[in-house]
């Protein structure tokens, strides 16, 4: 691991000099999922896009629990650094049919096969192979099929940032309109004065939504933002000379992305980023 | 070589390898949608018709020169006004096609298989995109084709997407196909079928094309802007430029409308 130390340094690495082996990455989302239209988005709500179609291609919705890599189908391009090096995003770009806010994210860890019927806890396990110390990390459910129409609430059980286990997220609402719908990307908040995740022991609905549906949960850690202010307009970060300064992205790093949108539109993206290793 | 001071890329900037002129009528666009600018520019391409590959000496190509032998050409920046908010991807176009149908049903192999690249051979990171050369019809129906990924796997298949129909008809449209899954890339693309007839024939073909680069403008109509890896409004890093590339513009407006004109600043390094 070597810092960046300047702006020379980091022109020299962007170029290919010093060992930066620069990447230059772009892709595509369609508003399609396994080649049908996908489900509208909730305004203002997030929602996954790990299922979309496009270019890389689309995700599938996990089973057993997994800690997936830039290797897993879904993931966007990377290439993890050689050498003892590490790799910064130096720059994200997106632009679509729709404005919204896109969130590029390291997928550490997902599960699917949870139930929105099942009202005792349900297993969530597996363990995390980056940013192990769980600083930073959130965790969503993530709804592959539509679970019920009754509104109820969900929480998680956890191990926080310091290891301490047996913290419980504060409950959300979960199942309902707007709270059910595929592609749904519903956020966890932490407990008082927790700030990341290390493993998730499982979830708990405090009632049935009515319906099993099929959901999961995904730990992230986010790496960038990217506002779309509408219909083609250019939501670029330049994360030189902008803040917050240059994101880190670990070695094996399963980029995704969620999606919190302006209006209803399902989202139909093209976007890229770059990264240096140093 | 790499450029290895904040010093050498100022004097790069200010004494560049070569300053490439570019610029567009504006045609009308649908905001939001990918356009592919081959045809409504300032020195326009021709729809082609047999599978070829294109280069940088081809008639619509941004038309830079190549580098010397041993070095390697980027591009660092640019300058750029335009009609409207609006985001110019400046792309290598590796490969392309025309004379397919919008009222065939079956599978279309005219001028078919693409023309094998000769940039980015494996195919890795390599974009499928159908251009529309003249309007298809107003009905609207699905498209997919079978290409070979970037591991030379072959018979692979695209999910379906829109074609046809009010937004993905109109001329100098670029309508991006996905890939199956697991895939990353594209080599060639050996057939296209349109799932039903648009109602009109029209005219639209295959493009394979690497996007390189970006300038973003947000900023207000005619204001000049700047791009550049240290001063924003772009993306895309440095971004490297093949021998022989068949620079154009791919683009998405805010509006109806995106003339531009401006310059792309390209070094050797």
């Amino acid at each position: 691991m070597t810092a960046l130390t300047d702006i020379s340094d980091l022109i020299n690495r962007s170029t290919g000099g010093n060992n930066g082996t620069p990447q230059n990455v772009f892709w595509h989302k369609q508003p399609r999922i396994a080649g049908a239209a996908a489900p509208s988005p909730i305004a203002g709500r997030p929602a996954s896009l790990w299922q979309y179609d496009g270019q890389p291609s689309a995700g599938a919705a996990p089973t057993t629990v997994a800690a997936p890599t830039n290797a897993t189908t879904g993931a966007l391009p990377f290439t993890s650094a050689g050498g003892g090096r590490e790799s910064w995003m130096t720059q994200a770009w997106a632009t679509g049919i729709v404005g919204g806010t896109l969130i590029v994210y390291d997928r550490l860890l997902h599960i699917g096969g949870l139930s929105g019927n099942v009202t005792t806890a349900q297993t969530v396990g597996g363990t995390i192979t980056r940013n192990t110390g769980g600083k930073g990390n959130f965790a969503f459910a993530e709804i592959y099929s539509a679970v019920g129409t009754t509104g109820t609430t969900i929480t998680m059980s956890y191990t926080d940032q310091d290891g301490n286990s047996g913290s419980t997220s504060t409950g959300v609402a979960f199942g309902g309109t707007n709270f059910r719908e595929a592609t749904r990307a519903i956020l966890l908040p932490l407990a008082a004065n927790d700030s990341g995740i290390q493993s998730i022991q499982s979830i708990t609905l405090a009632a049935s939504t009515t319906g099993a549906g099929n959901f999961g949960i995904v730990m992230g850690r986010v790496l960038a933002y990217i506002g779309i202010g509408g219909a083609g307009n250019a939501g670029w970060r330049d994360y030189i000379t902008g803040l917050p300064s240059i994101p880190k992205i670990n070695d094996g790093a399963c980029l995704s992305l969620l999606w919190v949108p302006i209006t209803t539109t399902v989202p139909e993206i093209l976007g890229g980023y770059s990264i240096v290793e140093a | 070589m790499a450029i290895a001071t904040l010093t050498d890329y100022k004097t790069a900037l200010t004494s560049p390898r070569e300053i490439v002129r570019f610029g567009a009528v504006g045609p009308v666009v649908t905001a939001g949608r990918l356009f592919d600018y081959w045809q409504p520019q300032a020195i326009p391409g021709v729809a082609p018709t047999t599978a070829v590959v294109p280069t940088s000496t081809t008639t619509g190509a941004l038309g830079q020169q190549n580098a010397p032998s041993g070095k390697q050409l980027s591009i660092l920046g640019g300058h750029f006004t335009g009609t409207a908010l609006c985001n110019y991807i400046v792309c290598d176009r590796l490969s392309h096609q025309g004379g397919l149908s919008g009222i065939v049903t079956t599978a279309q192999t005219t001028n078919l298989p693409t023309a094998a690249l000769t940039r980015y051979t494996s195919g890795d990171g390599v974009m499928l995109g159908i251009t529309i050369y003249s309007q298809v019809g107003a009905t609207g129906t699905t498209i997919t084709a079978t290409y070979t990924n970037q591991s030379g796997v072959g018979s692979r298949v695209t999910p379906t997407v829109i074609f046809g129909g009010t937004g993905f008809r109109e001329a100098n449209r670029l309508l991006l196909l996905p890939l199956e899954s697991g895939d990353s890339g594209v080599q060639s693309v050996e057939s296209v079928t349109v799932a039903g007839t648009t109602g009109t024939a029209g005219n639209f073909g295959v493009t394979l094309f690497k996007p390189l680069y970006v300038l973003c403008n947000d900023q207000a109509s005619t204001v000049l802007s700047s791009a550049g890896f240290i001063s924003g409004q772009n993306a895309g890093g440095v971004a490297k430029v093949e021998n022989d590339a068949c620079l154009f513009f791919a683009l998405i407006s805010s509006s109806s409308t995106a003339a531009v004109t401006g310059s792309l600043i390209l070094q050797e390094n």
